[in-house]
């Protein structure tokens, strides 16, 4: 499989994985160029293990994770460093939310679910992205997280949990 | 008590349920090729570090080679002036 064929096979199905993560297009774009860097480094080396696709979509995770918690770390670092001026200075830090995939009546309502989500702990957000954003049946997700049904089972309720506690949300 | 935010919709995830899928730029592609060749260039920063490291490495060099040299030769000028005091004894 050429660099071509991967792109044209697994180009979408990246940058919209890392929309999940980051909501916003430019960003998602930065991550789709560093999984291709990763792909093409590990590709002569990349083993038949697991399928290539499964392998693509944990680069893709780990790389959008990675791309979080670097933004975080810069954001703070800079925050600290001027910490006696006032949050309004800090505002073009603040990634703006930019998801094409969502219909503007739902807008609001899924942003404030995508605040929260954030909120979770990496292996939560990811559970929730995967079964309920990317249709991935129990047993994929499981693989892609690298753990048992079981366990995928009670992070994801614990994940529900915590969004419904972080939204204040009961069912009607 | 249901958060208005969300409406009639039963469960948190109907929303995201909806979210469809886009189409990447066109330009990605080549931006991504761009990004892949810039890696295979070694940077500057690195370049600059070996060649100032090198440097560095052969003036230590040249530093204990012309000491070693200046040491051998009063090595040798002691030779021969205790040659010379060993011939006046005699």
């Amino acid at each position: 499989m050429t660099f071509n064929d991967i792109y044209t096979e697994y180009g979408k199905l990246i940058f919209n994985l890392a929309l999940q993560y980051v909501h916003n297009v430019e960003d998602a774009e930065e991550i789709t160029q560093d999984v291709f860097v990763k792909v093409n480094e590990g590709l002569s080396t990349f083993r038949n293990n697991s399928s290539i696709k499964t392998w693509i979509y944990r680069i893709t995770i780990h790389q959008s994770l990675d791309f979080i918690k670097s933004r975080k770390n810069r954001k703070r670092s800079f925050i600290s460093s001027f910490w006696n001026h006032k949050d309004k200075d800090f505002k073009y830090l603040h990634t703006q939310f930019n998801h094409p995939g969502i219909e503007l009546e739902q807008k609001e309502a899924t942003e404030a679910i995508f605040k929260a989500i954030n909120q979770l702990s990496p292996r939560q957000k990811t559970v929730i992205i995967l079964l309920k954003i990317e249709g991935k049946s129990q047993n994929e997700s499981a693989e892609l997280m690298n753990m048992s049904e079981k366990a995928l089972e009670s992070l994801f309720q614990r994940a529900k949990k915590n969004l419904e506690k972080l939204l204040n949300y009961s069912k009607g | 008590m249901e958060n208005s935010l969300f409406g009639e919709k039963k469960e948190i995830f109907e929303f995201l349920y909806d979210i469809k899928k886009v189409e990447p730029d066109k330009n990605l592609y080549f931006k991504i090729l761009n990004k892949v060749n810039k890696q295979k260039i070694i940077p500057l920063f690195w370049v600059k570090s070996i060649a100032f490291l090198l440097i560095i490495m052969i003036s230590i060099e040249f530093y204990f080679l012309s000491r070693q040299t200046s040491q051998t030769k009063a090595d040798i000028s002691n030779l021969f002036y205790k040659i010379n005091t060993i011939t006046y004894y005699e």
